[in-house]
């Protein structure tokens, strides 16, 4: 027996997506290995390949639930890819881990206080997995027959008799589950099911094999496969909730409501000490699981004292998750203070994390970067033209602006009639939209023609 | 090929076909057992209806098979059935745990995530029980 597929026979099914291209969009993992070697597919991330041997690293160990409550600090010039990689991260961690974004501004808000917001961004990453069974009864109703006792003393009692595909069976029912049959107007042909543990019986749908050949039939039938199997049947389903959501349900009445509007306003603390006794309870009843997540806080410098005080705590609080955060600045003061410290972070909260480091991407990186961007947001650049653009991202040290333009020349392409982006699309965008450093020196050199208070 | 690596193939192969099958027969016992449990259940029922009818029928014949019928007492009849019923039930309880241990180790062996991880193996958080006055 051979095992050696042909690689030309592979047929490649390119499956459109609609999707919002965003800068990150094209990052689906870490591009490592199980030994954290870079992989052929680099799954989006290019170069940088210390810090992404860190970040593999890392989520090896929350993967194997190593590490909960510890601080990641990943800092570098702009524009080396520290979004990309908490990206990165977020993609490489299963489905099932939270993954919670944010950037540190969105502490500061009029409605709730700064430590609200955090701890609201904290206790949504962390998800419990709980667990539900319940029995049902479900079939196809054959018949239903209902009787009053005729001494006239009100309670109907009544008999349904269900069937599936292997068998068929009587049920015996009380008059409450009677009269919600009949309320729903239950009929023969329908598919329903019987919650045991509440008592509710819900209409699934007509079986299809009762069609009865109409031809106008109403909407709101739908059609439904008569069920195989036994009739009455035990569900267990597992779910994972986030801490977050619990505390809103419980906040106050209607509290489900704030989940899916998300203006949960401040939750007292009584609420949220009640719900983590009662979730300690439950682990150890064995009947939740804590799975802690990610919480990444993007330009972390925008904290201030108090914010990064209050995080110190959460760390070594009960439940904790992994708190990402990343910065460009290098040394400067804490805001709203004079302290100077390094990134803008109190040297205790420094201590306490571990700290990743992203350079500046070299020519080779850079090519490649462009060449999948180019690809990600689906425009087609002649080589020349992609090597006229890492020259550009040379001199003007921007590799963000290098990206811009690709958009910007494939829009300018589209006006004419070529078909791949060549030098004079990208001449033109150049020309038209400046990068920093020409903006700098057009305005050293015209200071005069701009208003100035100084 | 080399002939070593093809033999675990095959190995590996019937250990698989092998761990399926348990699974499938474990959900056609299921499915047996079911039935079962409804035709006693409803046997039951109808003996205790009898039994509680002011002017049901004393006595009951119990079909034992195609040529034997057998005559008790209504009332010895409903605990005749009830204890069948609850036998079958235990059977089934039991059936369920194996057809659990027996897709735990076929998702083990396909080397997916086993029940535990996924939590299934967590005990149910609500457990709900409805009164017989509001049935």
């Amino acid at each position: 027996m051979s095992f050696v597929v042909d690689p030309s026979k592979i047929i490649v099914n390119e499956v459109p997506k609609i999707e919002r291209i965003g800068v990150h969009s094209h990052i689906s993992g870490l591009g490592l290995d199980e030994k954290l070697n870079p992989m052929k597919d680099n799954q989006g991330m290019v170069g940088q390949m210390k810090a992404r041997k860190a970040a593999g690293l890392i989520v090896k160990m929350i993967k194997e639930g190593k590490i909960a409550g510890r601080a990641i600090l990943i800092t570098g010039p702009p524009g080396t890819g520290k979004t990309a990689l908490a990206m990165g991260i977020s993609k490489a961690i299963s489905s099932a881990t939270p993954f919670v974004s944010m950037t540190a501004s969105e502490v500061f808000s009029t409605e709730i206080s700064k430590t609200e917001v955090l701890t609201q961004a904290i206790r949504k990453a962390i998800g419990i997995t709980i667990a539900e069974k319940k029995n049902v009864i479900m079939g196809e109703v054959v018949s239903i027959e209902s009787e009053r006792p005729s001494s006239g003393l009100g309670r109907r009692t009544g008999k349904v008799t269900l069937k599936t595909t292997d068998m068929e069976a009587v049920f015996d029912i009380g008059s409450k589950m009677v009269e919600s049959i009949i309320k729903e107007r239950i009929a023969a042909g329908d598919i329903i099911r019987i919650d045991k543990s509440t008592g509710t019986v819900e209409r699934l749908g007509r079986s299809s094999m009762r069609n009865r050949g109409y031809d106008a039939v109403s909407g709101s039938t739908n059609e439904v496969p008569c069920p195989s199997g036994e009739i009455e049947q035990h569900i267990e389903i597992v779910d994972t909730v986030a801490l977050h959501e619990i505390d809103a349900i419980n906040s106050r009445a209607q509290g489900y409501l704030t989940v899916f509007s998300g203006d949960t306003g401040e939750i007292k603390s009584e609420v949220r000490e009640a719900v983590d006794k009662k979730i300690n309870e439950w682990r150890e009843q064995e009947r939740a699981r804590i799975v802690p997540g990610v919480l990444f806080i993007d330009e972390v410098h925008v904290l201030d004292l108090e914010c990064f005080a209050f995080l110190n705590r959460a760390m070594e609080g009960e439940f904790a998750p992994i708190i990402v955060m990343a910065t460009n600045k290098d040394f400067a003061n804490i805001r709203g203070t004079s302290f100077r410290s390094a990134h803008g972070i109190p040297v205790d909260l420094l201590d306490r994390a571990l700290i990743v480091r992203t350079n500046s991407y070299g020519s080779e990186e850079v090519y490649q970067i462009l060449s999948i961007r180019a690809r990600a947001e689906g425009v087609q650049i002649e080589e020349e033209t992609l090597q006229g653009l890492c020259k550009i991202q040379g001199t003007t040290g921007s590799l963000r602006y290098a990206m811009q333009l690709i958009t910007v020349s494939d829009v300018i392409r589209s006006r004419t009639s070529a078909t791949t982006v060549n030098k004079e699309h990208l001449q033109k965008a150049y020309g038209l939209f400046m990068d920093v450093d020409r903006m700098r020196k057009s305005l050293v050199a015209d200071a005069s023609k701009f208003i100035s208070y100084v | 090929m080399s002939e070593p690596s093809a033999m675990d193939l095959t190995a590996k192969m019937k250990q698989l076909e092998f761990l399926g099958h348990e699974v499938l027969s474990a959900k056609k016992r299921l499915i047996d057992l079911g039935s079962q449990k409804n035709w006693y259940r409803e046997a039951w029922r109808a003996v205790q209806k009898q039994n509680e009818a002011p002017n049901g029928q004393k006595k009951t014949y119990i079909f034992i098979s195609p040529r034997v019928f057998v005559q008790e007492r209504t009332e010895k009849a409903v605990t005749l059935m009830k204890e069948d019923l609850d036998e079958t039930e235990k059977e089934i309880e039991e059936m369920r745990e194996e057809l659990k241990k027996n897709v735990d180790e076929l998702r083990k062996f396909e080397g997916k995530k086993d029940l535990t991880e996924l939590g299934f193996n967590l005990k149910p958080v609500v457990s709900r029980f409805i009164d017989d006055d509001e049935v």
